[in-house]
C-alpha cells in the first residue's frame, strides 16, 4: 500500500489491525493504525484472532488457566467464548471511537485461528497493498515474529507497531534510512502521515561509513530539493543500536518510519537484543516497511 | 346635686339668655351679669349682643423682619470663595463627633467601634474618611499577610505575616523557583546520564518479569509443554514440534506418559504462579527505584533553587518552614516537571505562566494583603459592598471534571483584611441587608480573628471540595454609618451590638447660625467648589446659600450641614451661571437652581393647588364659619415638602363625653393624632369642667383628607374648631392655624411651620390677597421662619400677616376677634367672652344630660336618643 498509493493515489489496501485475544491492547497501537488509515485514506480492518489451539486444550483433563494474578482456575469453553468476545468488545469500542474520531471506516471480524495464518489470509483476501498493525506493544522479543509477518504475509507492505514507551502522538515524522532506494516511497508515506497532524518531516541517514552517508546525504538533497517541508537531520553512523535509538529518542518524533530488518529495528534472530534500546528509548510508534 | 356652685342650679322654664354688651377695646371686662342657670343652645331668632374687638391685636402679627433672617454679605468679607476664602478643610460645627472618632480610633481596645449616626448626605463618610487618614497617616503599616499550601493537611492553608511589603517579593520568589526547575529539571532529566540510569532500572525490571517469562516459555519447550495466552492469562499444554497435541491422540498415550505430562504442566502452573504473583511487587521496587533515582539526581538542582529565597528570609520562621516544606515536596514530585501540563499550551507566557499551571498551584503564594512599604500609614477602607464574601473574604472554586475544587491560591481577601490594622468603613443598611454579613463581622470582631468560611451549602454545588484556611488575627476600628433610628433599633435588638460598637459619634444635620459660622458656612461653600471645579460664588450668592442652609435646617438660627443638598444646589447653580454666561454665581444663580429645583418636584403641590383652587378639595379664605377652620398639613413625597391647608370642621351634641376624630375612626389617623384629640379632652375638661360631667359629644373631622394624618400639630386647630362649634362663634376663614396645644391651652411648636405658611400663602395669592389672610403659628415657631422672599414682602406691604400667640385663648381672639375671656374670682368667665360662652354650652349639655339620667329628680321624660 505505501509504495503504490502513495504513487497513483490507488485507494486500494486496507489497515489490517490484528489482535490477537491473548495479548494487551495498546491505544497508543491503535492510535498509529487509525493514523495511518487517515492518512492513506483507507480502513481499518479490525482482525480479532482466538488462537484455535485454545479451544482444543480445553479437552485436557488438566487444562487450566492461570490469570494475570497468579490465580489457576479451571479452564472452560463457555468461560473462553465469554473472555474472547469481552475482549473483542473491548478493542473494537477503542478502535471505534478512535477511527470515528478520524473519519476512518471500521470493518470487524473475529476469527478462530492460526495467528499468522489469520493475517496472511485476511490480506490475501482484501488484495494487495496492505498495512497490518499489532495491536500490543512491540516487545524486545518479538522481530521473529515480525520477520514471519513480513514473510508470510505477502499482501502487506508495512507493519505499525509502537512501543512500550510510546506516548506521542504528536511530533515531526521521523524517517530513518538505511538503503537510498526506499528513500522517495519512505518519504512520501512519512509526508502523508504529517499531513494529518500537519507535522514536519526530519530525515535521518543512517550508514555504517562516514563516505558512504556523505554520498547519501548528497542523493538525498537532491530527492529533498522538491520537497520543502523536509529537513534532512545530521547523519548517523550505524555504530550501534543504542546510539541511534538515543538519537531517534531526542528528536520527540511522532511517528517513524524505518526499514525492517536493518539497524534500527532488527529483523534477525540473531540481533534480536539490539531491539532493546529503541524500545526503551522510543515514543512514538513505527511503520516498518519491507 | 350635681353642682357645687348655687348659682348654677337652673330656673326652670325658658331659656333667657342674658343680653350683655361691653367694650373689648378698653381691655377690661365689664362686671359680670348674674348667670344663667341653665342655658340652652342659642335659639335662631335669639340676638345676643356679643362684645367686639375692632380688628385683630396688633401685638400678635410679626414684623417682616422676624418671617426671614437675611445675611448681610457686606459682613462675609470675602469677594469670591476662590480668591478671598480658604476652602474648609473638613467638616464644621461637628467637634463633638470627630472627638468621639477619634477616641475610638485611638483607644487599643477591640470592643471600641464606631457607630457615626447622622443624617444621610452630610458628607460624614467623606469627611471621617479624610479625618481618619489624617489620624491613622502617622500610625505604623500593618504587616503583609500571604497563604501558602500546607503541605501535612492540605484542607487548611497556612496564614503566614510578613513585613509590610515583602508578601509580592515572596511570592515572585517562589514563581521564581519554579521557573528556573522548569527550566534545570528537564534539561537533567533529557540528559545522557540520567537516562542511562533509568534505562537500566526499567530494563532491569521489565526484563525481571518479560526474562521470567521467558525463561518458563523455554523451560516449558523443553518439557514439551506450550504455553498459550487467553484473554484472562495462561494455559499450558502438551506440545510436539510446536504444536499443541491434539487431545483425542493424547487420550491414547500411555497412561504413565499422561501423568508424566501432567505432572509437569502441573509444576510449571505453579512457577508461573508464582512468577505473577511477584511481578506487582518487582513493578512497585521498580517505580520506587525510578522516584529515587529522580531524586538523587533533581536533589542538588533544587537545593540550589531554593538557595536565595531562603537566604532572603531568615528572619521569617514561618516562610523557611514553608520553603522546607515546599522542597520536600518537590523532590517527591519531581516529575512535574518532566510531563508538561495539558493547560500549558494555552497559558500566557510570562508570570501568570507559573502562577495558573495546576502542577505547581501547591508551590505558589497566595498574597493576600500587601502594601508598598511601611511609610504608608494604617489602612483606611470603605467598602461599598459589604456583603458576607467581600467582608471575610471567600474561597473560591474552579469546575473540574464536574467537581468544584480549590486550593489555597483561591482564597480570596474581603474587607476585614484589607483594612487589618487600621480602619474599614461601612454603611450599617447595607451590612444588615447583606446575607451572613453582620453576623460574620460580630464574628469577627468578637474573636480577634479573621476565619473565612461559607456561609451556607450552596444548593446545587455538588462535589465541592473546601477549605479551612488557618485564622488571621484581626486588629481594626469598624466605623459603621447609620441614622439614628437605626442606631437606637440594633441597640435595642442586638445585644451585643453596644458591646462591641461603644464609641457612638453623633453628627448633627446642623450648626448653630453664629457670625463665625456663618463664615465656617463659607469656607465650606468653597471647599464644596473647589472638590467640584466649579465657578466661584459671590459674596451674594454665599449669603443666598447660607440663608437656604438656614431654611434647610428649617430653623433661622441654625445652618444645615447637609453636604449633598448644599452641593446639588451649586452644581445646578453653576450650570445656569454657565448659561447665563456669568464668570462667578451669583444671588440669582442660586435662587435659580433653588427654584428650578422646587418646580421640577412640586407636581404634587400644582396639582394640590389646583384642586384647591378648582373648588374640587374645598377651602375658604374668606369670611367666618362656626365649627370650621383650616388646619396646614406638611406633605413629604420623594424628598420635597409642601405646606397645603386642610379644612377643618367640628361637630358638638350632647353625650357621653367623647371626641372623635373621624380621620381616626377611618384609621388612617397616626398615633400622635390621636393623642392631640385626647389632649384636646384634657383641655376641656380642666378649663371647662372643674366640677361638672363633661356631657358633650363632638366630632372632628380633616375634610377631604384621606391620607395618613400624623402628628399632633394641627391640634390647635382643632381645638379651635371645637371651642368655635360650641360657642357658637365664628372663625375668620382668612386665618389658617398650625401649632400643637397641651392640656393646660399653651401652644407648643410643631415642625414644617415654613412650607405650612408658603402653602397657605400661594392658595391666597393666588385667589387675591387682600389683608385678611395670614396664618396663626404658636410663638415658639418664630425661631424656625425662613419664609420665602415673596411672603416677606407681602408681609411687608401689608397684604399678609403671620400671627404668632402663645396660648389658645390668644389665638382664639385672633380667630373669632372677640375676648377670650378669664375666670374671675368670682369663678365665672367674662360674660360674653368666648370661654363664657363655651362654658355656658357645655352647662347646659351637663344640665340635660343630669335630666335624662335621673328623670325623677328633675321631672323630665327627656330621653337621649344619639
Amino acid at each position: 500500500m505505501i509504495a503504490h498509493v502513495a504513487e497513483a493515489g490507488e485507494e486500494r489496501g486496507r489497515v489490517v489491525l490484528r489482535y490477537d485475544v491473548g495479548s494487551l491492547p495498546s491505544t497508543m497501537s491503535i492510535a498509529a493504525a487509525v493514523r495511518v488509515a487517515q492518512a492513506f485514506q483507507s480502513g481499518i480492518e479490525s482482525l480479532v484472532i482466538a488462537d484455535r489451539q485454545l479451544y482444543e486444550l480445553v479437552a485436557f483433563p488438566f487444562a487450566a488457566e492461570v490469570s494475570r494474578a497468579g490465580r489457576t482456575t479451571r479452564l472452560s469453553i463457555e468461560a473462553l467464548e465469554r473472555d474472547i468476545v469481552t475482549a473483542a468488545g473491548g478493542l473494537n469500542r477503542v478502535v471505534g471511537k478512535l477511527a470515528a474520531q478520524a473519519g476512518v471506516n471500521v470493518r470487524k471480524r473475529l476469527v478462530r485461528d492460526e495467528p499468522l495464518l489469520a493475517v496472511a489470509r485476511t490480506c490475501a483476501e482484501l488484495g494487495p497493498w496492505n498495512v497490518v498493525a499489532l495491536a500490543e506493544p512491540l516487545a524486545a522479543g518479538h522481530p521473529p515474529a515480525l520477520r514471519a509477518l513480513f514473510d508470510m504475509v505477502h499482501g502487506a507492505t508495512g507493519i505499525v507497531v509502537a512501543g512500550p514507551k510510546g506516548r506521542n502522538r504528536a511530533g515531526p515524522v521521523l524517517v530513518a534510512i538505511e538503503d537510498l532506494d526506499r528513500l522517495p516511497p519512505m518519504l512520501r508515506a512519512a509526508e502523508r502521515i504529517a499531513d494529518v497532524t500537519r507535522d514536519e518531516v526530519k530525515l535521518l541517514l543512517i550508514g555504517e561509513d562516514p563516505r558512504e552517508l556523505d554520498w547519501m546525504e548528497d542523493q538525498a538533497r537532491l530527492v529533498l530539493g522538491e520537497m520543502g517541508r523536509v529537513s534532512l537531520e545530521p547523519s548517523v553512523p550505524a555504530r550501534s543500536s543504542a546510539e541511534i535509538a538515543e538519537r531517534l529518542r531526542r528528536l520527540c518524533g511522532g511517528f517513524l518510519i524505518a526499514q525492517f530488518g536493518g539497524v534500527v529495528v532488527p529483523g534477525s534472530s540473531e540481533r534480536t537484543g539490539d531491539l532493546g534500546p529503541l524500545l526503551a528509548a522510543l515514543e512514538c510508534p513505527m511503520l516498518l516497511v519491507r | 346635686m350635681f353642682f357645687k356652685r348655687a348659682n348654677r342650679d337652673k330656673p326652670s322654664g325658658p331659656v333667657q339668655p342674658a343680653l350683655v354688651s361691653f367694650e373689648l377695646a378698653t381691655g377690661s371686662a365689664q362686671p359680670e351679669p348674674d348667670r344663667v342657670a341653665d342655658v340652652g343652645a342659642p335659639a335662631a331668632d335669639q340676638t345676643v349682643a356679643m362684645p367686639v374687638r375692632p380688628e385683630i391685636r396688633a401685638d400678635t402679627r410679626l414684623p417682616a423682619g422676624e418671617l426671614r433672617r437675611r445675611v448681610d454679605p457686606s459682613t462675609l468679607g470675602f469677594d469670591t470663595t476662590t480668591d478671598d476664602l480658604d476652602p474648609a478643610s473638613g467638616l464644621i460645627g461637628q467637634n463633638r463627633a470627630l472627638k468621639a472618632i477619634a477616641f475610638g480610633v485611638g483607644l487599643k481596645a477591640p470592643d471600641y467601634n464606631v457607630f457615626v449616626c447622622g443624617p444621610p448626605a452630610s458628607g460624614r463618610r467623606t469627611a471621617v474618611k479624610a479625618h481618619l487618614h489624617r489620624v491613622t497617616k502617622t500610625t505604623a503599616a500593618p504587616a503583609d499577610w500571604v497563604y501558602v499550601h500546607n503541605f501535612e493537611q492540605p484542607g487548611q492553608p497556612k496564614a503566614i505575616s510578613l513585613p509590610r511589603g515583602r508578601a509580592s517579593v515572596f511570592a515572585r520568589a517562589m514563581v521564581a523557583v519554579i521557573d528556573e526547575l522548569k527550566v534545570a529539571l528537564p534539561g537533567l532529566f533529557e540528559g545522557h546520564d540520567y537516562q542511562a540510569r533509568r534505562r537500566a532500572i526499567e530494563e532491569e525490571f521489565r526484563g525481571a518479569h518479560d526474562d521470567g517469562i521467558e525463561a518458563l516459555n523455554r523451560r516449558a519447550a523443553q518439557q514439551n509443554v506450550a504455553i498459550l495466552r487467553t484473554p484472562m492469562g495462561f494455559v499450558m499444554a502438551p506440545m510436539h514440534e510446536g504444536k499443541v497435541v491434539k487431545p483425542e491422540v493424547f487420550a491414547g498415550l500411555p497412561e504413565r506418559l499422561r501423568k508424566d505430562v501432567e505432572a509437569k504442566v502441573q509444576d510449571l502452573q505453579k512457577d508461573l504462579e508464582l512468577l505473577l504473583t511477584q511481578a506487582p511487587r518487582a513493578e512497585r521496587l521498580g517505580r520506587q527505584k525510578l522516584a529515587e533515582l529522580d531524586q538523587e539526581f533533581a536533589r542538588r538542582v533544587v537545593r540550589a533553587a531554593f538557595d536565595d529565597i531562603e537566604a532572603a528570609h531568615t528572619d521569617l520562621p514561618k516562610v523557611l518552614a514553608f520553603l522546607a516544606a515546599a522542597e520536600g515536596d518537590l523532590l517527591h514530585n519531581i516529575r512535574l516537571f518532566a510531563s508538561p501540563s495539558a493547560e500549558a499550551g494555552n497559558a500566557p507566557a510570562g508570570w501568570l505562566d507559573t502562577v495558573r499551571d495546576p502542577r505547581f498551584g501547591r508551590y505558589m503564594v497566595n498574597v493576600l494583603v500587601t502594601g508598598a512599604s511601611e511609610d504608608q500609614g494604617a489602612p483606611v477602607v470603605a467598602e461599598d459592598n459589604p456583603s458576607h464574601g467581600n467582608l471575610i473574604g471567600r474561597i473560591e472554586h474552579v469546575t473540574h471534571m464536574g467537581a468544584m475544587l480549590t486550593d489555597s491560591l483561591l482564597v480570596k481577601p474581603g474587607a476585614l483584611h484589607r483594612a487589618n490594622g487600621g480602619a474599614l468603613l461601612i454603611d450599617a443598611r447595607k451590612l444588615l441587608s447583606a446575607p451572613f454579613a453582620w453576623d460574620a463581622l460580630k464574628r469577627a470582631l468578637k474573636s480577634g480573628q479573621i476565619r473565612i468560611e461559607s456561609p451556607a451549602d450552596v444548593p446545587g454545588r455538588q462535589s465541592t471540595q473546601s477549605l479551612d484556611p488557618e485564622p488571621i488575627p484581626l486588629d481594626v476600628k469598624v466605623v459603621l454609618f447609620g441614622d439614628h433610628s437605626l442606631y437606637h433599633e440594633l441597640a435595642a435588638l442586638d445585644p451585643e451590638f453596644q458591646r462591641l460598637f461603644k464609641v457612638q459619634a453623633d453628627f448633627d444635620n446642623s450648626i448653630e447660625r453664629s457670625a463665625e459660622n456663618e463664615l465656617a458656612y463659607a469656607r465650606l461653600i468653597a471647599s464644596i467648589v473647589a472638590s467640584h471645579e466649579l465657578k466661584p460664588v459671590d459674596r451674594e450668592g454665599a449669603a443666598r446659600l447660607i440663608e437656604e442652609g438656614a431654611r434647610l435646617a428649617s430653623d433661622r438660627e441654625k445652618l444645615s450641614i447637609e453636604i449633598g443638598r448644599l452641593a446639588d444646589i451649586l452644581r445646578e447653580a453653576d450650570y445656569w451661571a454657565a448659561q447665563a454666561a456669568r464668570p462667578t454665581i451669583t444671588r440669582a444663580d442660586v435662587t435659580r437652581a433653588i427654584d428650578e429645583h422646587i418646580q421640577r418636584s412640586n407636581r404634587l403641590s400644582d396639582r394640590s393647588r389646583e384642586a384647591i383652587g378648582r373648588g374640587i378639595v374645598e377651602v375658604d379664605t374668606a369670611g367666618e364659619k362656626v365649627g370650621q377652620i383650616n388646619g396646614l398639613l406638611v406633605v413629604e413625597h420623594g424628598g420635597f415638602a409642601f405646606g397645603r391647608p386642610s379644612r377643618i370642621t367640628a361637630r358638638v351634641h350632647m353625650g357621653t363625653g367623647r371626641v372623635t376624630d373621624i380621620a381616626r375612626e377611618a384609621n388612617p389617623g397616626g398615633a400622635r393624632t390621636s393623642k392631640g384629640v385626647m389632649i384636646l379632652w384634657g383641655y376641656l375638661a380642666g378649663r371647662y369642667a372643674q366640677d361638672m360631667p363633661l356631657a358633650m359629644a363632638a366630632s372632628l373631622d380633616f375634610e377631604q383628607s384621606f391620607g395618613a394624618v400624623d402628628g399632633d400639630s394641627a391640634s390647635s386647630a382643632e381645638l379651635y374648631a371645637l371651642l368655635s362649634a360650641l360657642s357658637d362663634v365664628p372663625l375668620r376663614q382668612g386665618i389658617a392655624v398650625t401649632g400643637a396645644v397641651n392640656q393646660c391651652g399653651e401652644l407648643q411648636a410643631v415642625g414644617g411651620v415654613n412650607e405650612k405658611i408658603e402653602g397657605f400663602f400661594d392658595i391666597c395669592a393666588a385667589r387675591g390677597l387682600d389683608g385678611t389672610h395670614g396664618v396663626l403659628i404658636p410663638q415658639s415657631n418664630v425661631q424656625h421662619l425662613m419664609l420665602r422672599e415673596e411672603v416677606v414682602e407681602a408681609v411687608e406691604a401689608g397684604t399678609f400677616s403671620v400671627h404668632a400667640v402663645k396660648t389658645i385663648d390668644a389665638g382664639i381672639e385672633v380667630l373669632t376677634g372677640r375676648i377670650a375671656g378669664v375666670r374671675g374670682a368670682d369663678g365665672f368667665f367674662d360674660m360674653g367672652s368666648v370661654n363664657r360662652m363655651v362654658e355656658d354650652r357645655l352647662l347646659h349639655f351637663a344640665d340635660r344630660a343630669r335630666k335624662v339620667g335621673h328623670p325623677d329628680r328633675d321631672g323630665g321624660s327627656e330621653r337621649v336618643t344619639s
